[in-house]
């Protein structure tokens, strides 16, 4: 007989014991097999998403809100590449908005009024062939500037001839994302010419990387549509931006104007006030303002009249001329400044006709035929035009009437965009040509590095699974090691013999290790195989059931060996220490070694711990009202009580020397009898109670007032403008232009400018590096529970939710993050604090003032914000009045729900894994009171012999085994109810009634289970 | 179907002591625990007391009439002497009186073991157990005292001291008691032995002291 055999021998004899172990080190292998390839899995879709998002792109040059011209394309540099011209749309369907990326391509096959869609786009379009496809008018003069047309979206009709699958690069996307885009394909040159964008492009997609220096080599100012001449410089942007000015200084400053009025002021003195008519006074006119007039420098009190105006104002030189022009604001809030001027000179209308420079190209003014023609943003009064101005205007059309001096008027008519409409060069085109770099107007994007590394770095599934598993890894483990307790009970009598033979008890305890071992060693690679089966199923619930935690339409499985390969050792060394330390603690308990720990001691330090427990608890429910102290205040109830429990034992223990005798006595002396076993069920439960009832009393609930009100402000609709709005929605006149005076008057709205980066809130998996940034006043913000401090600091600020701070940015305040700014430059932002998760989530908030010198020309507001006393009201009426904004309008409490949905379906993930490690806590538990009863045999017996009658038997043993069970469950119960003490209120009765029916079927599926075990084990 | 007892007839008369010897497997045990109304018998009848015991009293019987000694004592180790003592008349209520506490003690005095009942059972020697064992089958003044080889574990100078005691009890309660035992003190003490072979019960002739 070998030593092999004898291992055997025992297998086969214990096998009934064996079968629990197998089941249980597969359970706990699959779930940390499965939990890793969970981790593998979501990491490997999100590359394949990079991969098939990217398609074979290395490189993307952006003019970020610019354009660059075509003409690019034709230089080598780029024959691996394509120009792109790619715009934010959206489609109305069966009064439905759907965000779109239009992608304006040079295809051959798609031709103009035809589109191809993507894929997840023709789901949602539901087999519409025909759409009309809404744009924002984007020309090349920015809509945040005062000259542009009054029309700020335009549309297409389009009929869907194709869909582009993922391998045509029909998912593209340039954000960090892991949903699929809706994307819309159309021939560049209809877009171009439907967005007066023709031979535009705003992005380069390289199949090679690009680098700075070959970008600068290949750059030419007419590529970014700067047009330099020998002695000039103009920009199709109109608007040249300061910094390129300052560049090309010396150099002397355009600026054309439309001012509201010139009017001579020696006249307008000489009339009375009621004799208005007889002013003389040009409406309309365009003056430009120059540095120099013919070489000469203008003083700021300057002006130069043409002949024309010098007549119709009867002015002469010396005269005083007054001049009244508009003044832009934010969101182009109108005001009126007006200066005095004197009249230097006056010269023919054909020197400034002549001078090209004088005269600049804005939308809906140049070019057309008469002054009624005019389409423009700006409140232009036409009853004030009269015929001989439209003579003019037929005539000379944009020539100046006046010029001015630049210094004296460059602060009221700069803008963001730009300080001059043309530049006269003092240098020449050479230098000026050397003086300008691409980097100003294009920034090169290495899109896969980003992509790749916002993939591996974004939620970690594998701990996040283990971490939901963790109960189930724990139920497993007692239920692996409980049979292995039994089994060595029943054997105690061969223990002893081998004690009398002369074993060592390291030498039984090797025997013993190998013969379960290698049980678990054999079983183990079938742990791991249900290890993938497990994580296909958890993928496949995650693309369907639970899809509300990541938004997506699933994840591909990833098998990988080397996870295999860990999954399998961990599972592996998990089973082989906790088996080596049952094993030891058993056969030194088994020779006399255990220790048991004085009552007293154990009650002073229970004591303690419930003290503390309590002062801990009081302090934070009257002062410090922190969740997490609450967490810790459940867990430390849970620890005392157990403290308790084993102090209650020892008590009784020591009580039973008297010499009275009771039942109760019997039952407690019996349960310290199996008190290590006890206590262990007891750590079990209710921790388990406590786990899955806190978790889903936390569940949020919507109907809750409080949370809501600090989630969205009190504020009821959100707004997402696909189309940037330029206007103040608060503003009676904007709300007369707009249509939108049937507001209730208490309507308040709160905008936002907004900076588009990636989504940062929990819908995206990836790694966020800069999220998308509000800009607003931030004293409007308090309401959300946001403080801020902006002057305590030299650099630009933002605020970000909690939870996106830790993470989706895994940051911290005080972190900086890095942006582009405007001007292609990196600026850092400083993380100035935090604030509530609530409507905002995923996004930066930013004083718009500091926004606004980051980004300048993104003026339009994005995001609004409805309080209103008739919210649907309000809805249907902005969604009437601003249709071509492309308004996405939601309840605040919709868009709560769609986040919490995530957070909600983690919650569920983690009940439904807590649950299911709680059955199997429950099921071991079921193993601890069949080895109980088993080792009650004798008593059974015993009792019987004494004439105890069976129900009584019964009763005892049941008792016996449920007591503890019972007051593990109450004690995990109200545990997690002082874990949830900062927000009971919060859990809602609904959410409370179904934890107390959860309650009650698991102490009745406990009470059950143990009566029919005993039943089942106490047969006569 | 084994057939271990065979149209065995045993009269025993209040207040005898009688021994039951028999080779091993003959079915001693089997006879006491019918005796004890722990075994049903396939068929005929037992009566006790002068009446036929019924299915349903069975419990009553053996808390109340019948006392049993094991030979592995079946003493509860978390539980002290006292208290097992008195684990009998928690059959029929929660507690204890003070009256039974006191008669529990009269009974350890009776064995000669009254310093004992605070001690744990771990902690004495086989013939103590012994001696614990049958405190704990005369608690409730059973009219029966039914002994399974309860000297069996015994050396030969405890099992005569437990014999001696057996004696005592018979005499001095007036309890009939039945015992299984293949002991020659424990025969010698026995006022009647009957030895079982092939099912059956035949009356061994004493040989005079």
């Amino acid at each position: 007989m070998t030593t092999q055999s004898f291992i055997s021998q025992s297998r086969r004899h214990f096998r009934s014991y064996y079968r629990l172990v197998i089941i249980a080190v597969i359970l706990m292998m699959a779930v940390i097999t499965g939990s890793l390839l969970l981790g593998d899995s979501v990491r490997g879709t999100l590359v394949r998403r990079v991969e098939e998002r990217l398609g074979r792109t290395e490189s993307i040059l952006t003019s970020g809100t610019g354009f660059m011209s075509d003409s690019i394309m034709l230089h080598s540099l780029f024959d691996d590449a394509q120009g792109v011209l790619l715009i934010d749309g959206f489609i109305s369907l069966n009064d439905k908005l759907i965000p779109v990326y239009v992608w304006g391509i040079d295809n051959d096959s798609l031709s103009a009024g035809q589109t191809w869609v993507n894929e997840p786009l023709s789901a949602k379009l539901l087999g519409a062939d025909e759409i009309v496809l809404h744009l924002p008018s984007h020309n090349m003069v920015p809509s945040g500037t005062l000259f542009v047309t009054q029309s700020y979206s335009t549309q297409m009709r389009l009929t869907v001839s194709g869909c582009r699958t993922v391998e045509q690069g029909g998912n593209l996307l340039l954000k960090n994302e892991q949903t699929l885009p809706l994307n819309l394909f159309v021939s560049r040159a209809q877009l171009g010419e439907v967005m007066e964008l023709d031979g535009k492009i705003n992005l380069i997609l390289s199949a090679s990387r690009i680098t700075p220096a070959e970008l600068r080599s290949a750059w030419k100012p007419s590529y970014s549509g700067i047009h330099v001449n020998d002695s000039s410089l103009t920009y199709e942007g109109v608007f040249i931006p300061s910094e390129i000015v300052d560049t090309l200084a010396p150099c002397a400053r355009y600026f054309s104007y439309l001012v509201n009025d010139l009017s001579r002021l020696a006249d307008t003195a000489a009339v009375s006030a009621n004799d208005e008519a007889s002013r003389k006074s040009l409406p309309y006119s365009f003056v430009t303002a120059v540095d120099e007039w013919q070489g000469e420098a203008l003083s700021a009190r300057d002006i130069i009249l043409s002949d024309y105006a010098a007549q119709r104002l009867q002015a002469k030189v010396g005269d005083s001329i007054s001049m009244t022009y508009y003044l832009a604001k934010d969101l182009k809030n109108l005001e009126t400044a007006s200066c005095t001027l004197c009249v230097k000179q006056v010269v023919p209308l054909n020197k400034l006709k002549g001078d090209s420079l004088l005269v600049a190209d804005f939308p809906g003014l140049s070019h057309v035929e008469k002054c009624a023609d005019w389409d423009s943003d700006l409140p232009i009064d036409m009853n004030r035009i009269e015929k001989v101005d439209e003579e003019y205007w037929y005539q000379h059309q944009q020539t100046p009437k006046a010029v001015v001096a630049y210094q004296a008027i460059c602060q009221d008519w700069s803008n963001a965009f730009g300080s001059a409409t043309a530049v006269r060069l003092k240098s020449g085109r050479g230098e000026a040509e050397a003086r300008l770099s691409a980097d100003a107007f294009i920034t090169i994007v290495s899109p896969r590095a980003e992509g790749l590394f916002a993939a591996n770095n974004g939620t970690d599934f594998a701990s996040l699974f283990m971490a939901l598993g963790f109960f189930i890894i724990v139920s497993g483990i007692m239920l692996m090691l409980n049979p292995i307790v039994e089994m060595l009970h029943e054997r105690s009598a061969e223990l002893a013999l081998y004690q009398q033979l002369g074993f060592t008890r390291k030498r039984v305890q090797r025997q013993l290790f190998r013969e379960v071992f290698g049980i678990m060693a054999l079983v183990s690679p079938l742990g791991v195989a249900a290890g993938v089966l497990y994580a296909g199923i958890t993928l496949w619930l995650l693309g369907n059931v639970w899809s509300g935690a990541t938004h997506t339409e699933g994840f591909g499985l990833h098998v990988q060996m080397p996870t295999l390969l860990i999954s399998w050792l961990v599972g592996i060394v998990i089973c082989a220490v906790s088996l080596w330390y049952l094993l030891r603690k058993l056969l030194r308990e088994a020779e006399g070694k255990q220790r048991v720990k004085p009552a007293s001691s154990s009650f002073a330090s229970t004591a303690i711990v419930l003290l503390v427990t309590l002062g801990l608890f009081a302090y934070n429910l009257c002062w410090l009202h922190s969740m997490i102290a609450f967490i810790v205040c459940g867990i430390t109830w849970i620890v005392g009580m157990g403290m308790l429990l084993r102090v209650w034992l020892v008590r009784r223990k020591l009580a039973a020397d008297t010499l009275h005798c009771h039942r109760a006595q019997l039952i407690w002396q019996t349960i310290y009898a199996s008190c290590r076993q006890h206590l262990l069920s007891y750590w079990t439960l209710s921790l388990g109670v406590f786990t899955v009832f806190a978790v889903g009393l936390n569940r949020p609930d919507f109907t809750d007032s409080q949370l809501m009100a600090q989630s969205t402000g009190n504020y009821q609709l959100y707004v997402d403008c696909r189309v940037p709005v330029q206007y103040d929605l608060n503003h009676p006149d904007v709300r007369r232009k707009l249509l939108l005076t049937e507001l209730p008057d208490s309507t308040c709205i709160l905008s936002f400018l907004r900076h588009s980066q990636d989504e940062a809130s929990c819908l995206n998996l990836n790694r966020v590096s800069t999220p998308s940034v509000l800009g607003v006043d931030l004293d409007e913000m308090s309401s959300f529970g946001l403080q801020a401090d902006t002057l305590s600091h030299s650099i630009p600020c933002v605020y970000i939710d909690q939870e996106s701070l830790i993470w989706s940015l895994m940051k911290s305040v005080g972190d900086t993050l890095y942006y582009d700014t405007h001007l292609g430059t990196h600026t850092p932002v400083l993380i100035a604090g935090s604030y509530p998760t609530g409507i905002f989530h995923g996004n930066a908030i930013m004083a718009a003032d500091q926004f606004r010198k980051l980004w300048p020309k993104q003026s339009g507001v994005e995001v609004l914000l409805v309080k209103s006393s008739r919210p649907d009201d309000a809805a249907d009426l902005l969604a009437m009045a601003m249709g071509e904004y492309g308004l996405n309008i939601q309840t605040t409490q919709e868009r709560i729900q769609m986040f919490f949905e995530v957070t909600d379906t983690y919650l569920v993930i983690f009940l439904t894994l807590g649950a299911l490690g709680m059955l199997l806590g429950i099921f071991s538990l079921f193993v601890i009171v069949r080895k109980n009863l088993t080792a009650s045999h004798y008593a059974i017996m015993l009792y019987r012999s004494l004439g105890y009658r069976e129900q009584l038997i019964r009763t005892l043993l049941v008792r016996e085994n449920l007591l503890v069970p019972f007051y593990a469950i109450l004690t995990g119960a109200l545990g997690s109810v002082i874990s949830i003490s900062a927000n009971v209120s919060g859990a809602g009765f609904s959410t409370l009634l179904l934890a107390l029916a959860c309650l009650v079927v698991l102490s009745a599926t406990l009470y059950i289970g143990i009566h029919l075990l005993i039943k089942k084990n106490i047969k006569p | 179907m084994l057939t271990v007892l065979d149209n065995l007839s045993l009269v025993v008369q209040k207040g005898e002591f009688v021994a039951i010897k028999g080779e091993s497997g003959a079915g001693k045990t089997t006879l006491l625990n019918i005796l004890g109304t722990l075994l049903p018998p396939d068929s005929g009848n037992y009566v006790l007391d002068g009446k036929e015991v019924r299915a349903d009293e069975v419990a009553e019987i053996r808390n109340k009439k019948i006392g049993m000694v094991f030979q592995d004592h079946r003493l509860m180790p978390q539980f002290t002497v006292m208290q097992n003592v008195l684990l009998p008349l928690l059959a029929e209520k929660n507690a204890t009186t003070f009256d039974e506490v006191q008669r529990a003690e009269r009974l350890l005095a009776f064995m000669d073991i009254a310093e004992l009942k605070g001690s744990s059972v771990n902690q004495l020697s086989g013939g103590e157990k012994t001696r614990v064992a049958i405190c704990r089958a005369l608690i409730n003044q059973p009219s029966v005292l039914l002994a399974d080889e309860p000297t069996g574990q015994l050396d030969a100078r405890n099992a005569r001291i437990i014999a001696e005691l057996f004696q005592k009890v018979n005499r001095e309660m007036q309890t009939t008691i039945v015992m299984v035992t293949h002991s020659d003190e424990m025969t010698k003490a026995a006022q009647k032995t009957y030895v079982l072979r092939d099912g059956k019960v035949k009356v061994e002739e004493k040989e005079a002291p």
